[in-house]
C-alpha cells in the first residue's frame, strides 16, 4: 500500500520531538480557545498564526491545524459544564450534556464526547489517508479551467446552503472577492484600489480582517450585555456506566462516517454536522423523550460529528486546495503565508509536509484525548476568569496578533476596521462565512480563469470545453437555480398565506 | 431596523457604484485577456444588482403590522442604548487611541494603559489585579513576545522614553 508508507514517512516527520511538541501546544491552545467563550476557531487560528510565523512551515502547520481541531473538543467543556457553547458546533451538545451535568453526570458526559471526538478525528483521519492518492491523482488533471470551475462550485453550494438569506450571501460573497482585489493584480502586477498606501500593495492581510470580522465583533457584540461571570456544574466522576457506553456505540459510529462526509462538501459546517447527527438519533432512538432530558446519545453522536467533520474538512484542503468552512480557508491563508499552495501538487513536490502534518492528526487527537480527560480539571478552573478580565485580555492578544504578522499598526487599524464591520454585519444577519472563503480564495480564482482566458484568447467558451469543467459549472449552476427557486417558492408561500414580513 | 437596513442596502449600492467608477480605469482589457479592471467591474456590477434587490427587499417586507410609522418603543433598535452603547463605543475609542499611540509611546506604555481603561471602566475589575494583569499583558507580553518569539513590538519613538527602555 502507497498510502501506508506515506504515512509511515509522515509519522517520522511527525515524531520529531521538535513537532511533537507543536502539536502539544496547537492541541493545548486549540483547547483553550475552545474553553474560552469569547472566542471562536476562525479568530482564535488567525490569532496564532503570528506565533508560528518563525517555525519552519512543517512545524507551523502541525500547529495551526492541532489548534483547529483541538478546538472542537474544548467547546464541548463549556457546553456540558455551564451551558454555554465554547463554539458554535457544539451547541447541540448544551441539549442533553447540559442537562446530564445537573444530573451528576458531568464526568461521564465529558469523557463520552471526548472519546467520541477520538473516534471521529481518527476515522475521518483515516479517510484522509485513503482518499488523498485518488483524490490528488483526479486533481493533477485539473488545468486552470477546471479549478476554476472547482472554486465556483464550492462557492455556491456555500450560498446555496445559505437559505432563506441567499442575496446576502451573495453579497457577502462578492465582497469577499473585491477586497480581494487590493493590491497588485496577479497577473499584471498593477496596483488595484491601494489608495496610494504602501501598506496595500500586498492587498489586505487576512490575519486582521478575520480576527476583526469574528473576534473583535464578539467582543463588541458581547460587551452589550454586562460582563457578569458563570457559575459552573461539578465535575464528578469521568467514568461513565456501562449503560452510557452501550448507548453511545451508535451514535459515535454514525456521527464519524456523517461528519466525515460533510467535511468533504464546502459549505457544510461543523454545526451542521453535529446538528444532523443530534436529529438523526433523537429519529432513530427507541427512545425519544429521552432526548432534552440528558441522554448520553445526545452528546456522542454530535460531539463525535463536529470532529469528524474538523478533520475530514482538511480533506478537501489537502487534495483539492479547496477551503470548505471559514476556519479551513484561515488554514489555507497559513500554508499560503508559508509559501505552500495547498492541492494536489503539494502531495508531489512537498510530500514530507504534507505526510508528516496527516501522520500529526493521530498525534494530535490522541494528546486532545489526554489533554480533555485526566486532565480536564485545568480547563474547568480557566472557567474562574470572569469575562471582565478575559475580555481586555483578548483583546491584548489581538492587538499584538494583527501587529505582529506584518509588524505594522496599520494592520491593527484593520482589525478594528473589520471589527466594527462585523459587529455591523451580524446587526443585518449577513453571513461572514462566504466572505472568507472568497477573500481567500480571491486570487487564485481570478489568476485561473485569467489564465484560462489567456489560453482561449478571450474566448469563454473555454469554460465549456473541457468535461470536468463543464459538469462542475453545470452542477454550480443546478446548485445555485434550485436554491433560488426554494427561496423564491418559500415566499411566495409565506406571502400568499397572510403576514408578509419574515424577519424580524 | 428597517431604516437602519434600508440605509445599509443605500450604503452597499454607492459602494459598488464607486468601485465600479474606479475600475473604468483600468485596463479592462489587454492582448492577451482580461485586465486588471476586469474582475472589479463585473464583480462592482454583481454586487449593485444585489443590493438593489437586498433594497426591493426590505420596501417589500411590509413594516410592523399595526403600528404609527416612526420609532414605536417595540420596534426592535438597532444599536442598543445607554451602557450597553457606552461600552461597545469605549471599546471602539480605546482600540482607537491605542492605534494612535502605539507608535510615539510604545507597546508597552500604550498597551498598560488600554489595559487599564478596560479593566477599570468597562470591567469594574479590582485595582491591584488591574495593576498586575496590565502589568503582564503590557510589559509582560512584550518580554515574551520579543525575546522568545521573534515578534517585534514596537519601542516608542520618543527619545526620552525609548532611552529607558520602553
Amino acid at each position: 500500500m502507497d498510502a501506508l508508507q506515506d504515512l509511515l514517512m509522515g509519522f517520522s516527520v511527525a515524531l520529531a520531538p521538535g513537532n511533537l511538541l507543536y502539536a502539544f501546544l496547537g492541541s493545548a491552545f486549540g483547547t483553550l480557545i475552545g474553553v474560552l467563550p469569547g472566542i471562536g476557531p476562525a479568530a482564535g487560528t488567525a490569532l496564532l498564526i503570528p506565533l508560528t510565523a518563525r517555525l519552519d512551515p512543517t512545524g507551523a502547520i502541525i500547529m495551526l491545524t492541532a489548534i483547529f481541531y483541538g478546538t472542537q473538543y474544548g467547546g464541548t467543556i463549556t457546553s456540558i459544564l455551564l451551558n454555554v457553547p465554547g463554539e458554535a458546533a457544539s451547541a447541540i451538545t448544551c441539549i442533553d450534556g447540559h442537562k446530564m451535568a445537573l444530573k451528576g453526570r458531568a464526568g461521564a458526559a465529558l469523557s463520552i464526547a471526548a472519546i467520541g471526538s477520538f473516534i471521529g478525528g481518527l476515522f475521518a483521519t483515516i479517510a484522509l489517508v485513503f482518499l488523498a492518492g485518488p483524490l490528488t491523482k483526479l486533481a493533477l488533471e485539473f488545468g486552470p479551467v477546471e479549478f476554476f470551475a472547482l472554486m465556483i462550485l464550492g462557492i455556491s453550494l456555500m450560498m446555496g446552503l445559505a437559505g432563506k438569506s441567499m442575496v446576502k450571501a451573495l453579497m457577502m460573497g462578492i465582497l469577499g472577492l473585491l477586497l480581494a482585489m487590493v493590491g497588485m493584480d496577479p497577473v499584471r502586477g498593477a496596483p488595484r484600489f491601494t489608495f496610494g498606501k504602501m501598506e496595500l500593495m500586498d492587498g489586505l492581510n487576512f490575519v486582521p480582517v478575520i480576527m476583526g470580522l469574528f473576534g473583535l465583533s464578539d467582543i463588541l457584540e458581547n460587551a452589550e450585555e454586562s460582563l457578569d461571570s458563570t457559575k459552573s456544574a461539578e465535575v464528578g466522576s469521568l467514568i461513565p456506566s456501562r449503560e452510557e457506553v452501550k448507548d453511545s456505540v451508535g451514535p459515535i459510529a454514525r456521527g464519524s462516517i456523517m461528519g466525515t462526509i460533510l467535511g468533504l462538501i464546502p459549505g457544510m459546517t461543523g454545526s451542521m454536522a453535529s446538528f444532523l447527527s443530534y436529529s438523526t438519533e433523537k429519529k432513530i432512538s427507541k427512545h425519544p423523550e429521552r432526548f432534552g432530558e440528558g441522554a448520553v446519545e445526545g452528546v456522542a453522536g454530535p460531539e463525535t460529528a463536529n470532529n469528524a467533520h474538523a478533520n475530514g474538512a482538511l480533506i478537501p484542503l489537502f487534495t483539492l486546495g479547496i477551503p470548505a468552512s471559514p476556519t479551513v480557508a484561515v488554514l489555507m491563508g497559513a500554508f499560503l503565508m508559508n509559501g505552500l499552495i495547498p492541492g494536489p501538487f503539494l502531495f508531489r513536490e512537498n510530500p514530507q509536509l504534507v505526510w508528516g502534518v496527516i501522520a500529526s492528526f493521530f498525534i494530535g487527537n490522541v494528546i486532545l484525548l489526554i489533554l480533555n480527560l485526566p486532565l480536564v480539571g485545568v480547563w474547568v478552573k480557566m472557567l474562574k476568569i470572569p469575562y471582565s478580565i478575559l475580555f481586555a485580555v483578548i483583546l491584548a492578544f489581538m492587538v499584538i496578533g494583527a501587529y505582529g504578522v506584518e509588524n505594522s499598526v496599520f494592520d491593527v487599524f484593520i482589525m478594528l476596521l473589520f471589527g466594527v464591520l462585523g459587529y455591523l454585519f451580524k446587526k443585518f444577519d449577513f453571513p461572514m462565512a462566504p466572505m472568507i472563503l472568497t477573500l481567500i480564495l480571491g486570487p487564485t480564482m481570478e489568476r485561473s480563469l485569467r489564465r484560462s482566458m489567456e489560453m482561449s484568447q478571450g474566448d469563454f467558451s473555454i469554460l465549456f470545453a473541457s468535461p470536468i469543467a463543464a459538469g462542475l459549472l453545470i452542477a454550480s449552476l443546478i446548485v445555485f437555480v434550485t436554491s433560488a427557486l426554494r427561496v423564491f417558492l418559500g415566499t411566495r408561500k409565506k406571502a400568499t398565506s397572510g403576514s408578509g414580513s419574515d424577519r424580524k | 431596523m428597517r431604516r437602519a437596513s434600508l440605509v445599509a442596502g443605500i450604503v452597499f449600492l454607492v459602494f459598488s457604484l464607486t468601485v465600479m467608477v474606479a475600475s473604468w480605469s483600468m485596463e479592462y482589457y489587454s492582448s492577451i485577456g482580461p485586465g486588471p479592471g476586469f474582475f472589479p467591474f463585473w464583480l462592482s456590477l454583481a454586487l449593485g444588482l444585489l443590493s438593489i434587490a437586498w433594497i426591493v427587499q426590505i420596501l417589500r417586507s411590509a413594516p410592523k403590522s399595526g403600528n404609527k410609522s416612526g420609532k414605536g418603543e417595540e420596534e426592535e433598535r438597532f444599536l442598543p442604548r445607554g451602557t450597553a452603547f457606552f461600552r461597545l463605543l469605549s471599546i471602539v475609542a480605546a482600540l482607537c487611541f491605542m492605534i494612535i499611540l502605539m507608535e510615539p509611546l510604545g507597546f508597552q506604555l500604550s498597551m498598560f494603559a488600554f489595559m487599564i481603561f478596560l479593566l477599570v471602566i468597562l470591567g469594574r475589575v479590582k485595582i491591584l489585579t488591574t495593576l498586575i494583569i496590565a502589568a503582564g499583558s503590557s510589559f509582560g507580553l512584550f518580554q515574551v513576545f520579543t525575546m522568545l518569539l521573534d515578534v517585534q513590538l514596537p519601542h516608542a519613538a520618543i527619545p526620552f522614553l525609548a532611552s529607558i527602555g520602553l
